[in-house]
């Protein structure tokens, strides 16, 4: 019995000493250091329920815009414009009305109210890139000394905009529907086409 | 008489010369900048390096370009002249994002500040500043209008460059995270070819032989996109083949012109090294709060908006 004891003891000493000597962990964690120190998606849905909406709001018409970039660019940029690289890129968050022109496998063709009315594109499958991080105005790169952090956060806005943003308009859309429009654009500041404009849609209302 | 006065003026003329060269010295001593580059073999790289020392000069600093041949220990002999030598500052490309910490360090330690151009090193707090291209947010333009170009399906080659660059994976990532999407497209190798040219037409050469049908090919520079090319050329494949570079070189801005390379990222390597100079120069001039690490943007050059562009930069 004694005997019996001492070896189930040893067994569960060792079975214990194993059992803390050795950890399993995907090795996708490993390998991405930050992993599950900055949860990128709960930080965009954060900012999408909580912050966008205001900055949404108050976004600039888009011809408002587009008639101060004539008349002075520099002054266009530095008030309605953001970015949190250093170059020539641009962004910012524009509203308007729109007539839906055709509805295409990965965006939408519509004519911009104006007096001058012109054409751009809502994406609504390649939504990639930093567009609507930075045209938010909300993110202070000092405050995300790495920069994998700051790529994941536009990953996850993105995603927010292809999933739960384009299914809630895009199948009602059809050419000669008016809608109602606030999105990001990307602007080059040394070389400005406001023709095929790229709007990643934040907000769309179809209008009666 | 003539020759004792001839010897006499000849004498205080010297002592007059040797008194102004010591009173130079003194007072006002020319303070230096050491340039540091990983290859002077990629003209990107020299490029990078004459912009960095033409911003230097112009701000009133003597330079001296340092090639590190893409190699650790030629940068950290580099990096023990330069500090014995008392330069007042380093711009510096570095080699390896991790083989290149001990030499920032080391600088660091004999009081010498280290601004990082275009590449990154593994480490906060060692370089006063990193200056980087967003190399990510480049390679996510490219990754877009690679699967546009491709119709979202295919087969396809991605040649990285130096596995221990971080530019390297910064590309690679950017490019994967929208590609890896669509799963019509499919990656058929991937193999690295060291940034270099003739290594990346060696590297496609051997996968054409293994993998003849292919649609695109996505390089993380320009010179092995320039490489692949020539591959393609030499097997009759340039024609259906669509190649991607990364970096905005001349040849390949005249490449997109000719309809040989489909796209390519611009780098603003001037942007890069006259920023990092400048922050030197501020810094020696007793600015302490510069920006760790600051992101240029890369911008997607192809047949569209080719007429914006020249190489390295904007027209």
């Amino acid at each position: 019995m004694n005997r019996a004891f001492k070896y189930g003891l040893v067994a569960v000493i060792l079975i214990l000493l194993g059992y803390n000597s050795i950890y399993i962990e995907k090795l996708s964690n490993v390998k991405n250091p930050m992993s599950g120190k900055f949860n990128s998606s709960a930080f965009a849905e954060k900012m999408w329920t909580e912050k966008l909406p205001a900055k949404l709001d108050s976004a600039i018409d888009i011809n408002t815009l587009r008639a101060l970039v004539k008349t002075d660019a520099n002054s266009a940029f530095n008030r309605y414009t953001h970015a949190l690289d250093i170059g020539n890129y641009r962004y910012t968050l524009i509203k308007g009305e729109g007539t839906v022109e055709a509805v295409n496998e990965d965006d939408v063709t519509i004519t911009i109210k104006a007096e001058q009315p012109f054409e751009a594109i809502l994406t609504t499958e390649f939504v990639y890139g930093n567009t609507l991080r930075d045209a938010s105005g909300l993110i202070d790169l000092r405050d995300f000394p790495n920069t994998s952090d700051l790529n994941d956060i536009s990953k996850a806005l993105n995603e927010i905009i292809r999933q739960k943003v384009v299914p809630s308009f895009k199948p009602y859309l059809k050419p000669g529907v008016k809608i109602d429009f606030v999105g990001a654009i990307e602007l080059n500041k040394e070389h400005i086409h406001f023709k095929d404009l790229e709007i990643v849609p934040a907000r769309i209302k179809i209008l009666p | 008489m003539h020759k004792i006065i001839g010897q006499t003026i000849f004498i205080f003329l010297a002592c007059l010369s040797f008194a102004q060269c010591g009173h130079k010295g003194g007072a006002k001593k020319e303070k230096k900048i050491a340039i540091v580059v990983s290859t002077l073999n990629n003209p990107w790289f020299v490029f990078l390096g004459e912009q960095a020392a033409k911003k230097a000069k112009a701000l009133g600093y003597e330079t001296k370009l340092f090639d590190s041949q893409n190699n650790t220990s030629t940068e950290s002999d580099h990096f023990d002249n330069i500090i014995v030598e008392g330069y007042d500052a380093i711009l510096f490309n570095p080699t390896d994002a991790d083989g290149s910490i001990a030499n920032v360090k080391k600088a660091k330690a004999a009081g010498i500040p280290v601004f990082c151009m275009d590449r990154e090193i593994n480490a906060s707090g060692v370089a006063t500043s990193q200056i980087l291209s967003d190399s990510y947010s480049g390679a996510v333009d490219i990754g877009k209008y690679f699967v546009q170009q491709l119709h979202k399906k295919g087969n396809y080659v991605e040649i990285l460059g130096m596995v221990g660059d971080n530019n390297t994976w910064a590309r690679s990532k950017g490019f994967h995270s929208v590609v890896d999407n669509y799963p019509g497209l499919k990656m058929v190798a991937q193999q690295s070819a060291d940034f270099d040219r003739n290594k990346a037409m060696d590297v496609m050469e051997s996968i054409l032989q293994a993998h003849a049908n292919i649609d695109g090919v996505f390089c993380g520079n320009d010179a092995m996109a320039m490489g692949a090319y020539q591959a393609l050329v030499s097997a009759g494949k340039a024609e259906t083949v669509k190649v991607f570079g990364f970096d905005g070189s001349d040849d390949v801005v005249a490449a997109i012109k000719e309809g040989k390379v489909t796209a390519t990222g611009m780098q603003f390597p001037k942007v890069i090294a006259e920023t990092a100079a400048s922050f030197a120069d501020e810094y020696i001039k007793g600015k302490r709060d510069l920006p760790k690490k600051i992101l240029v943007a890369v911008e997607l050059v192809n047949k569209n908006n080719i007429g914006d562009y020249i190489g390295y930069g904007k027209k």
